[in-house]
Protein backbone atom coordinates (compact mmCIF):
# COMPACT_ATOMS: atom_id res chain seq x y z
CA UNK A 1 0.00 0.00 0.00
CA UNK A 2 1.48 3.03 -1.48
CA UNK A 3 1.25 5.86 1.11
CA UNK A 4 1.43 8.90 -1.47
CA UNK A 5 -1.28 7.25 -3.18
CA UNK A 6 -3.35 7.38 -0.52
CA UNK A 7 -2.40 10.88 0.48
CA UNK A 8 -3.77 11.72 -2.71
CA UNK A 9 -6.98 9.96 -2.83
CA UNK A 10 -7.68 11.38 0.56
CA UNK A 11 -6.82 15.18 -1.11
CA UNK A 12 -9.43 13.98 -3.99
CA UNK A 13 -12.01 13.17 -1.84
CA UNK A 14 -11.58 16.63 -0.01
CA UNK A 15 -11.35 18.42 -3.36
CA UNK A 16 -14.64 16.53 -5.15
CA UNK A 17 -16.56 17.25 -1.98
CA UNK A 18 -15.85 21.06 -2.08
CA UNK A 19 -16.97 21.05 -5.76
CA UNK A 20 -19.72 18.78 -5.61
CA UNK A 21 -22.13 21.87 -4.50
CA UNK A 22 -20.87 23.89 -7.99
CA UNK A 23 -21.14 20.76 -10.13
CA UNK A 24 -24.74 20.54 -9.00
CA UNK A 25 -26.00 23.93 -9.26
CA UNK A 26 -23.98 23.76 -12.82
CA UNK A 27 -26.36 20.58 -13.74
CA UNK A 28 -29.46 21.57 -12.33
CA UNK A 29 -29.12 25.31 -14.40
CA UNK A 30 -28.23 23.51 -17.54
CA UNK A 31 -31.69 21.31 -17.14
CA UNK A 32 -34.46 20.75 -15.17
CA UNK A 33 -33.36 17.44 -13.21
CA UNK A 34 -34.20 14.52 -10.58
CA UNK A 35 -31.82 13.14 -8.10
CA UNK A 36 -31.10 10.32 -10.04
CA UNK A 37 -30.03 11.34 -13.19
CA UNK A 38 -28.44 13.92 -11.52
CA UNK A 39 -26.21 11.68 -10.04
CA UNK A 40 -25.64 9.91 -13.15
CA UNK A 41 -24.86 13.08 -15.01
CA UNK A 42 -22.29 14.13 -12.58
CA UNK A 43 -20.75 10.70 -11.88
CA UNK A 44 -20.38 10.25 -15.67
CA UNK A 45 -19.14 13.52 -16.68
CA UNK A 46 -16.68 14.35 -14.12
CA UNK A 47 -15.80 10.71 -13.43
CA UNK A 48 -16.79 10.77 -9.82
CA UNK A 49 -17.27 8.27 -7.32
CA UNK A 50 -19.70 8.80 -5.18
CA UNK A 51 -22.35 7.19 -2.78
CA UNK A 52 -25.55 8.16 -4.34
CA UNK A 53 -27.50 9.66 -1.24
CA UNK A 54 -24.32 12.39 -0.29
CA UNK A 55 -26.53 14.06 -2.83
CA UNK A 56 -29.81 14.54 -1.35
CA UNK A 57 -29.04 16.49 2.29
CA UNK A 58 -27.30 18.69 -0.22
CA UNK A 59 -30.18 19.21 -2.81
CA UNK A 60 -32.17 19.49 0.72
CA UNK A 61 -29.64 22.52 1.53
CA UNK A 62 -29.76 24.26 -1.90
CA UNK A 63 -33.43 24.27 -1.94
CA UNK A 64 -33.90 25.91 1.49
CA UNK A 65 -31.71 28.42 0.61
CA UNK A 66 -33.70 29.04 -2.23
CA UNK A 67 -30.74 28.32 -5.11
CA UNK A 68 -33.23 25.53 -6.59
CA UNK A 69 -36.60 25.07 -6.57
CA UNK A 70 -38.62 21.85 -6.83
CA UNK A 71 -41.66 19.97 -8.06
CA UNK A 72 -42.94 16.37 -7.74
CA UNK A 73 -43.65 15.22 -11.20
CA UNK A 74 -46.46 12.37 -11.00
CA UNK A 75 -44.70 9.63 -14.18
CA UNK A 76 -47.75 7.27 -16.04
CA UNK A 77 -47.86 4.20 -14.44
CA UNK A 78 -44.03 4.80 -12.28
CA UNK A 79 -43.39 6.69 -9.24
CA UNK A 80 -43.19 10.31 -9.09
CA UNK A 81 -40.07 11.95 -9.36
CA UNK A 82 -38.98 15.21 -7.75
CA UNK A 83 -37.25 17.85 -10.29
CA UNK A 84 -34.91 20.11 -9.33
CA UNK A 85 -34.71 24.05 -11.37
CA UNK A 86 -32.45 26.99 -11.21
CA UNK A 87 -34.09 29.81 -9.16
CA UNK A 88 -32.97 33.91 -10.04
CA UNK A 89 -31.18 33.11 -6.79
CA UNK A 90 -29.68 29.94 -7.39
CA UNK A 91 -28.08 31.79 -11.07
CA UNK A 92 -26.34 34.88 -9.14
CA UNK A 93 -24.93 32.03 -7.05
CA UNK A 94 -23.52 29.86 -9.72
CA UNK A 95 -22.09 33.22 -11.42
CA UNK A 96 -20.22 34.15 -8.43
CA UNK A 97 -18.87 30.75 -7.82
CA UNK A 98 -17.90 30.71 -11.50
CA UNK A 99 -15.80 33.82 -11.34
CA UNK A 100 -14.40 32.38 -8.14
CA UNK A 101 -13.11 29.15 -9.43
CA UNK A 102 -11.33 30.94 -12.38
CA UNK A 103 -9.73 33.41 -9.43
CA UNK A 104 -9.20 29.98 -7.63
CA UNK A 105 -7.91 27.59 -10.66
CA UNK A 106 -5.73 30.91 -12.28
CA UNK A 107 -3.82 31.14 -8.88
CA UNK A 108 -2.83 27.86 -8.39
CA UNK A 109 -1.54 27.61 -12.10
CA UNK A 110 0.39 30.63 -11.73
CA UNK A 111 1.91 29.75 -8.58
CA UNK A 112 2.72 26.20 -9.71
CA UNK A 113 4.53 27.51 -13.52
CA UNK A 114 6.09 30.13 -10.94
CA UNK A 115 7.79 26.85 -8.66
CA UNK A 116 8.76 24.82 -11.37
CA UNK A 117 10.47 28.00 -13.21
CA UNK A 118 12.24 28.21 -9.85
CA UNK A 119 12.67 24.60 -9.30
CA UNK A 120 14.49 24.41 -12.79
CA UNK A 121 16.96 27.68 -12.29
CA UNK A 122 17.94 26.32 -8.80
CA UNK A 123 18.48 22.85 -10.48
CA UNK A 124 20.63 24.70 -13.64
CA UNK A 125 22.79 26.67 -10.96
CA UNK A 126 23.86 23.06 -8.85
CA UNK A 127 24.64 21.82 -11.88
CA UNK A 128 27.36 24.70 -12.68
CA UNK B 1 -41.82 8.84 18.15
CA UNK B 2 -44.17 6.15 18.55
CA UNK B 3 -43.22 2.50 16.76
CA UNK B 4 -46.97 3.00 15.23
CA UNK B 5 -46.35 6.50 13.40
CA UNK B 6 -42.48 4.69 12.10
CA UNK B 7 -44.45 1.59 10.68
CA UNK B 8 -47.16 4.26 8.78
CA UNK B 9 -44.42 6.28 7.06
CA UNK B 10 -43.36 2.94 5.22
CA UNK B 11 -47.37 1.51 5.05
CA UNK B 12 -47.93 4.87 3.06
CA UNK B 13 -45.37 4.60 0.64
CA UNK B 14 -46.20 0.65 -0.03
CA UNK B 15 -49.83 1.68 -0.63
CA UNK B 16 -48.27 4.69 -3.58
CA UNK B 17 -48.92 2.26 -7.25
CA UNK B 18 -46.03 1.18 -8.67
CA UNK B 19 -43.78 2.29 -5.31
CA UNK B 20 -42.97 -0.77 -3.80
CA UNK B 21 -40.93 -3.96 -6.14
CA UNK B 22 -43.31 -6.59 -7.22
CA UNK B 23 -40.12 -9.27 -6.74
CA UNK B 24 -40.21 -11.16 -2.91
CA UNK B 25 -37.21 -10.91 -1.76
CA UNK B 26 -36.19 -7.34 -3.24
CA UNK B 27 -39.58 -6.03 -1.35
CA UNK B 28 -37.97 -7.70 1.68
CA UNK B 29 -34.43 -5.54 0.90
CA UNK B 30 -36.60 -2.60 -0.69
CA UNK B 31 -38.79 -2.29 2.84
CA UNK B 32 -35.61 -3.23 5.56
CA UNK B 33 -33.78 -0.39 3.87
CA UNK B 34 -36.86 2.12 4.05
CA UNK B 35 -37.64 1.13 7.09
CA UNK B 36 -34.14 2.41 8.46
CA UNK B 37 -34.32 5.90 6.38
CA UNK B 38 -37.77 6.35 8.37
CA UNK B 39 -36.15 5.62 11.56
CA UNK B 40 -33.36 7.86 10.75
CA UNK B 41 -35.39 10.86 9.62
CA UNK B 42 -38.39 10.19 12.33
CA UNK B 43 -37.66 13.44 13.88
CA UNK B 44 -38.24 15.36 10.82
CA UNK B 45 -41.85 17.33 10.49
CA UNK B 46 -44.48 14.57 8.67
CA UNK B 47 -44.26 16.93 5.48
CA UNK B 48 -40.33 16.66 5.36
CA UNK B 49 -40.46 13.39 6.39
CA UNK B 50 -42.73 11.56 3.64
CA UNK B 51 -40.77 13.89 1.15
CA UNK B 52 -37.71 12.12 2.12
CA UNK B 53 -39.01 8.75 1.92
CA UNK B 54 -40.68 8.98 -1.14
CA UNK B 55 -37.82 11.02 -2.75
CA UNK B 56 -35.30 7.81 -1.61
CA UNK B 57 -37.94 5.28 -3.09
CA UNK B 58 -38.23 7.32 -6.84
CA UNK B 59 -34.68 7.20 -6.49
CA UNK B 60 -34.52 3.14 -5.89
CA UNK B 61 -36.88 2.97 -8.71
CA UNK B 62 -34.96 4.75 -10.83
CA UNK B 63 -31.60 2.94 -10.56
CA UNK B 64 -33.28 -0.24 -10.23
CA UNK B 65 -34.93 0.22 -14.05
CA UNK B 66 -31.38 1.26 -15.10
CA UNK B 67 -29.69 -1.17 -13.86
CA UNK B 68 -30.94 -3.96 -16.60
CA UNK B 69 -27.25 -6.35 -15.97
CA UNK B 70 -29.22 -9.67 -15.95
CA UNK B 71 -29.02 -10.01 -12.62
CA UNK B 72 -32.16 -11.50 -10.36
CA UNK B 73 -34.40 -8.48 -9.07
CA UNK B 74 -33.08 -8.93 -5.54
CA UNK B 75 -29.61 -8.72 -6.76
CA UNK B 76 -30.45 -5.60 -9.03
CA UNK B 77 -32.58 -4.32 -5.97
CA UNK B 78 -28.77 -4.85 -3.35
CA UNK B 79 -26.84 -3.32 -5.68
CA UNK B 80 -29.02 -0.37 -5.87
CA UNK B 81 -29.62 0.31 -2.14
CA UNK B 82 -25.61 -0.40 -1.87
CA UNK B 83 -25.06 2.38 -4.33
CA UNK B 84 -27.50 4.84 -2.57
CA UNK B 85 -25.17 3.94 0.75
CA UNK B 86 -26.49 3.42 4.41
CA UNK B 87 -29.18 6.26 5.33
CA UNK B 88 -27.99 6.22 8.56
CA UNK B 89 -24.71 8.19 7.56
CA UNK B 90 -26.47 10.29 4.48
CA UNK B 91 -29.19 11.29 5.96
CA UNK B 92 -28.05 12.50 9.05
CA UNK B 93 -26.61 15.85 8.24
CA UNK B 94 -30.48 16.50 6.45
CA UNK B 95 -31.20 15.67 10.39
CA UNK B 96 -28.95 17.73 12.12
CA UNK B 97 -29.36 20.66 9.62
CA UNK B 98 -33.40 20.94 10.23
CA UNK B 99 -33.21 19.84 14.23
CA UNK B 100 -30.96 22.70 14.76
CA UNK B 101 -32.76 25.21 12.22
CA UNK B 102 -35.98 24.45 14.48
CA UNK B 103 -34.62 23.93 17.45
CA UNK B 104 -32.87 27.84 17.40
CA UNK B 105 -35.70 29.38 15.87
CA UNK B 106 -38.15 28.05 18.74
CA UNK B 107 -35.41 28.14 21.35
CA UNK B 108 -36.27 24.22 21.89
CA UNK B 109 -34.01 22.25 24.21
CA UNK B 110 -34.92 19.40 22.94
CA UNK B 111 -34.87 19.82 19.04
CA UNK B 112 -30.62 21.62 19.94
CA UNK B 113 -29.73 18.54 22.20
CA UNK B 114 -30.59 16.23 19.40
CA UNK B 115 -29.65 18.26 16.64
CA UNK B 116 -26.25 18.85 18.58
CA UNK B 117 -25.89 15.33 18.70
CA UNK B 118 -26.42 14.57 15.51
CA UNK B 119 -23.83 16.96 14.43
CA UNK B 120 -21.37 15.45 16.56
CA UNK B 121 -22.22 12.33 16.57
CA UNK B 122 -23.60 11.33 12.83
CA UNK B 123 -21.41 14.11 10.78
CA UNK B 124 -18.13 13.50 12.26
CA UNK B 125 -17.72 9.89 13.06
CA UNK B 126 -13.66 10.55 14.06
CA UNK B 127 -15.23 12.84 16.81
CA UNK B 128 -16.49 10.10 19.02
CA UNK B 129 -13.21 8.42 18.11
CA UNK B 130 -11.13 11.84 19.43
CA UNK B 131 -13.32 11.55 22.29
CA UNK B 132 -12.65 7.95 23.38
CA UNK B 133 -9.01 8.32 22.56
CA UNK B 134 -8.64 11.78 24.36
CA UNK B 135 -10.26 10.42 27.54
CA UNK B 136 -7.90 7.52 27.18
CA UNK B 137 -4.84 9.66 26.97
CA UNK B 138 -6.39 12.02 29.98
CA UNK B 139 -6.71 8.91 32.08
CA UNK B 140 -2.64 7.49 31.59
CA UNK B 141 -1.42 11.66 32.51
CA UNK B 142 -3.62 11.12 35.51
CA UNK B 143 -1.35 8.12 36.25
CA UNK B 144 1.59 9.93 35.19
CA UNK B 145 0.65 12.63 37.36
CA UNK B 146 0.77 9.91 40.36
CA UNK B 147 4.40 8.91 39.52
CA UNK B 148 5.88 12.21 39.34
CA UNK B 149 4.31 13.46 42.62
CA UNK B 150 4.20 10.59 45.03
CA UNK B 151 7.37 11.59 46.35
CA UNK B 152 6.37 15.47 47.34
CA UNK B 153 2.68 14.08 48.29
CA UNK B 154 2.65 11.00 49.60
CA UNK B 155 -0.15 11.56 52.21
CA UNK B 156 -2.50 13.06 48.46
CA UNK B 157 -1.10 10.13 46.06
CA UNK B 158 -1.78 6.20 46.40
CA UNK B 159 -4.16 3.05 47.59
CA UNK B 160 -5.73 4.74 51.22
CA UNK B 161 -8.07 2.60 53.15
CA UNK B 162 -9.68 4.09 56.11
CA UNK B 163 -10.51 2.53 59.21
CA UNK B 164 -14.20 2.58 58.10
CA UNK B 165 -13.41 0.97 55.37
CA UNK B 166 -13.63 3.10 52.38
CA UNK B 167 -10.87 2.61 49.71
CA UNK B 168 -9.83 5.87 47.49
CA UNK B 169 -7.29 5.20 44.67
CA UNK B 170 -5.19 7.80 42.66
CA UNK B 171 -4.94 11.64 43.52
CA UNK B 172 -7.19 12.72 47.00
CA UNK B 173 -7.68 15.87 49.28
CA UNK B 174 -6.37 14.73 52.58
CA UNK B 175 -5.74 10.91 53.50
CA UNK B 176 -5.55 11.41 57.73
CA UNK B 177 -5.64 8.53 59.06
CA UNK B 178 -6.37 5.89 56.40
CA UNK B 179 -3.91 3.50 55.88
CA UNK B 180 -1.41 3.73 52.73
CA UNK B 181 -1.49 -0.29 50.90
CA UNK B 182 0.85 0.32 48.05
CA UNK B 183 3.40 2.78 49.44
CA UNK B 184 5.87 3.82 47.33
CA UNK B 185 5.08 0.25 45.10
CA UNK B 186 2.50 2.66 43.67
CA UNK B 187 5.41 4.63 41.54
CA UNK B 188 6.67 2.01 39.27
CA UNK B 189 2.78 0.34 39.59
CA UNK B 190 1.69 3.73 37.63
CA UNK B 191 4.90 3.99 35.52
CA UNK B 192 3.90 0.23 34.37
CA UNK B 193 0.22 1.26 33.38
CA UNK B 194 1.64 4.55 31.58
CA UNK B 195 3.21 2.64 29.28
CA UNK B 196 0.74 -0.06 28.84
CA UNK B 197 -1.96 2.24 28.14
CA UNK B 198 0.67 4.36 25.88
CA UNK B 199 1.29 1.57 23.59
CA UNK B 200 -1.89 0.56 23.37
CA UNK B 201 -4.26 3.86 23.02
CA UNK B 202 -1.41 4.71 20.31
CA UNK B 203 -1.64 1.10 18.67
CA UNK B 204 -5.62 1.48 18.69
CA UNK B 205 -5.32 5.01 17.26
CA UNK B 206 -2.75 4.03 14.43
CA UNK B 207 -5.38 0.87 13.36
CA UNK B 208 -8.54 3.36 13.86
CA UNK B 209 -6.52 6.11 10.95
CA UNK B 210 -6.07 3.20 8.97
CA UNK B 211 -8.98 1.95 8.27
CA UNK B 212 -10.88 5.66 7.64
CA UNK B 213 -8.58 5.74 4.33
Amino acid sequence: VSTAQDAIAKWEVQVRKGVLEMVVLLTVRAAETYGYELITDITRSMNFELTEGTIYPLLSRLHKEELIAARWVEAAGGVPRKYYRITPRGRAAIEAMEASWTRLTGGVQRLASKTHAEADRRRQASHR
Amino acid sequence: MSRHRMHSDVEQLERRPAVPPRDQEAHELWHTYMEEASRVVADLPAAEREDVLLELASHVSASVSADSGGLSEADTMRAALQRLGSPNEFLRPMLADSLMDRGTANYHPGLLAKGLYHSLFGGLKSFTVALAFGLGYLTLAIFGVMALFKAGFPRHIGYFVYPNGTRVFGITGESGTARDILGYWIVPIAITVVIVLYVLLTRGLRSSRARRT
